[in-house]
C-alpha cells in the first residue's frame, strides 16, 4: 500500500537502552570458541548488547523515554497511546493500558497495542498519522520496543549474537504542510522466517521443573538465509517505488535510516538502494538489534553523539511478518533527545 | 572479475587465515558456515550477474562453484 498522509509531524522522540551492556564474546562464550565469536561480531558489526535485567520489561524502557518527552508538554495533549511490541507485559490486558496509568494520561484517550517487530516504528508513525484527524488536535504518544534478547534461545547463536533490548517514545502531532509518504507491504507466505511457534493459541509453551524449557518452539527460530534473501530482494524495490511515487531522487536524501538488523544488511542495502554509506548510519554496535526500537535508537544515538541534524529522511523497517514499512518525511522540525540508559 | 580478486573477496568475507584457491573444497574451510553463507548472499546482492538462491549457496562444493554462481562463468 503506497500513499501520502498530509500535515503530520514528529514533535519529539527518544530511546532508552539498558545500562547493562554485555560484550557479544561473553554472550556466546558457552556456544563457540572465542575466535568464532569475534568473527561473528566482526561480521554483524555488533560488539555488545543492551540486555535488560529480568525485572525490566519493554514497557519500562518505553516508560523512561515517554517520561522524558512528557516532561516538556501538558500530558492532556495526548489523545492516543499506541504500544508496538512483541514483548508485551502480559497476554492481557494490552500493555498500553498499564502505561496509560503509569504515565498519568487521562481516561479520554485511545489506547491499544500492535504486535509488530522490525517494521513497528514506521508502522507506528503511519498509524499515528492516520489517527490525528480523529483526535481533535490532540497528539499521539507512540511507544515502540522489544526485549528481543528474551526471545532468543540460549543455544541459538545467530539470534543471541544480535538481539538487544530497548524502548522508545515519539510524540506525533499535526504539522501543517509536512507530508508523510509511506509504502507498506506484507508477505505472509514467509511468516515462518521468524517464528515463535509456542505461547499463542496454536500451541502452549513447554515448561519443565526449571521454568521455560529449552524447546525451540518456545523461542524465535530464524531462517537466516531466507531473511537475508527476502531483505535484499524486496526492500530496495519497496524503497525505489516509494521514491518514484513521491517524485524524489535518492540523491536529495540527507539520511536513510534502515532497521538496524546488523551492519552487513545495512551496508548491502545502502549499496542496492544507491545511497553512499555515509548517509546510511549504523549506530547499534553497542546495543544490538532492538526490533521496533532500532530506528529510534539509531536517531537517539546520533543525537547523543552530536551527529543528528534534521533533513529529508527515508526510513525503512523490515522483518518479522514478513513486513516492510518505508516512510519519506522531512525531519527538520523533529527534536531528537539522546539515548538514556535504564 | 579476475579470479585473484574473487579469492581476496572470499578470504575477507570468510575472515579466514586459510590460503584458499579456486579448487579448495568448502567443506575443508572451517569458516564456511552459516555466517559466511549469509555474507555470500550479501556479496552476491551487489556483484552477481544473476539471481542466486540460498540452496545454490549451500549446494556449492568448491570455491570455483561460488565464483561461477557469482559471475555466471562456466
Amino acid at each position: 500500500m503506497i500513499g501520502l498522509l498530509e500535515d503530520v509531524g514528529i514533535e519529539a522522540m527518544t530511546a532508552t537502552a539498558s545500562q547493562n551492556r554485555v560484550p557479544v564474546e561473553a554472550v556466546l562464550k558457552d556456544l563457540m570458541p572465542l575466535k568464532k565469536a569475534r568473527r561473528l561480531a566482526r561480521g554483524t558489526g555488533i560488539d555488545a548488547l543492551s540486555l535488560a535485567p529480568p525485572d525490566v520489561c519493554t514497557s519500562d524502557l518505553c516508560f523512561e523515554s515517554a517520561s522524558r518527552l512528557l516532561a516538556e508538554i501538558d500530558r492532556n495533549e495526548i489523545g492516543a497511546l499506541v504500544f508496538i511490541s512483541q514483548t508485551a507485559d502480559y497476554l492481557s490486558p494490552a500493555t498500553s493500558y498499564c502505561l496509560q496509568e503509569r504515565l498519568g494520561l487521562t481516561h479520554d484517550i485511545l489506547a491499544f497495542d500492535v504486535n509488530l517487530g522490525c517494521s513497528g516504528f514506521c508502522y507506528g508513525i503511519f498509524l499515528a498519522g492516520t489517527l490525528l484527524p480523529a483526535l481533535g488536535g490532540r497528539k499521539v504518544l507512540l511507544l515502540c520496543g522489544d526485549t528481543s534478547s528474551r526471545n532468543a534461545s540460549s543455544d541459538a547463536s545467530a539470534m543471541r549474537s544480535i538481539a538487544g533490548d530497548a524502548g522508545s517514545a515519539a510524540i506525533v502531532a499535526p504539522q501543517i504542510g509536512n507530508a508523510l509518504y509511506y509504502h507498506m507491504e506484507s508477505f505472509g507466505e514467509m511468516a515462518d522466517y521468524l517464528l515463535i511457534a509456542r505461547g499463542g493459541s496454536r500451541a502452549p509453551r513447554i515448561a519443565d521443573e526449571n521454568g521455560l524449557a529449552l524447546h525451540e518452539g518456545n523461542y524465535v527460530v530464524m531462517d537466516g538465509m531466507g531473511v537475508m534473501n527476502f531483505t535484499i530482494d524486496e526492500v530496495p524495490r519497496n524503497i525505489h517505488a516509494l521514491l518514484d511515487f513521491a517524485r524524489v531522487d535518492c540523491a536529495v536524501l540527507d539520511r536513510v535510516l534502515l532497521h538496524q538488523a546488523n551492519a552487513m544488511i545495512v551496508r548491502t542495502l545502502a549499496s542496492k538502494i544507491g545511497v553512499a554509506e555515509d548517509r546510511v548510519p549504523f549506530m547499534s554496535s553497542q546495543i544490538g538489534n532492538t526490533s521496533s526500537a532500532s530506528i529510534p535508537v539509531c536517531l537517539a544515538e546520533m543525537a547523543r553523539t552530536g551527529q543528528y541534524a534534521g533533513g529529508k529522511f527515508l526510513l525503512s523497517g523490515f522483518g518479522v511478518g514478513m513486513s516492510i514499512a518505508s516512510l519519506l518525511m522531512d525531519f527538520s522540525q523533529v527534536r531528537v533527545l539522546g539515548t538514556c540508559d535504564l | 572479475m579476475n579470479e585473484q580478486d574473487f579469492l581476496d573477496d572470499l578470504t575477507d568475507l570468510m575472515d579466514t587465515e586459510d590460503n584458499i584457491t579456486m579448487e579448495t573444497r568448502l567443506s575443508d574451510v572451517e569458516e564456511w558456515d552459516s555466517l559466511s553463507h549469509v555474507a555470500f548472499m550479501a556479496l552476491a546482492a551487489t556483484k552477481a550477474s544473476g539471481k542466486i538462491a540460498p540452496t545454490d549457496v549451500k549446494g556449492a562444493q568448491t570455491v570455483r562453484d561460488l565464483y561461477q554462481l557469482l559471475y555466471g562463468v562456466k
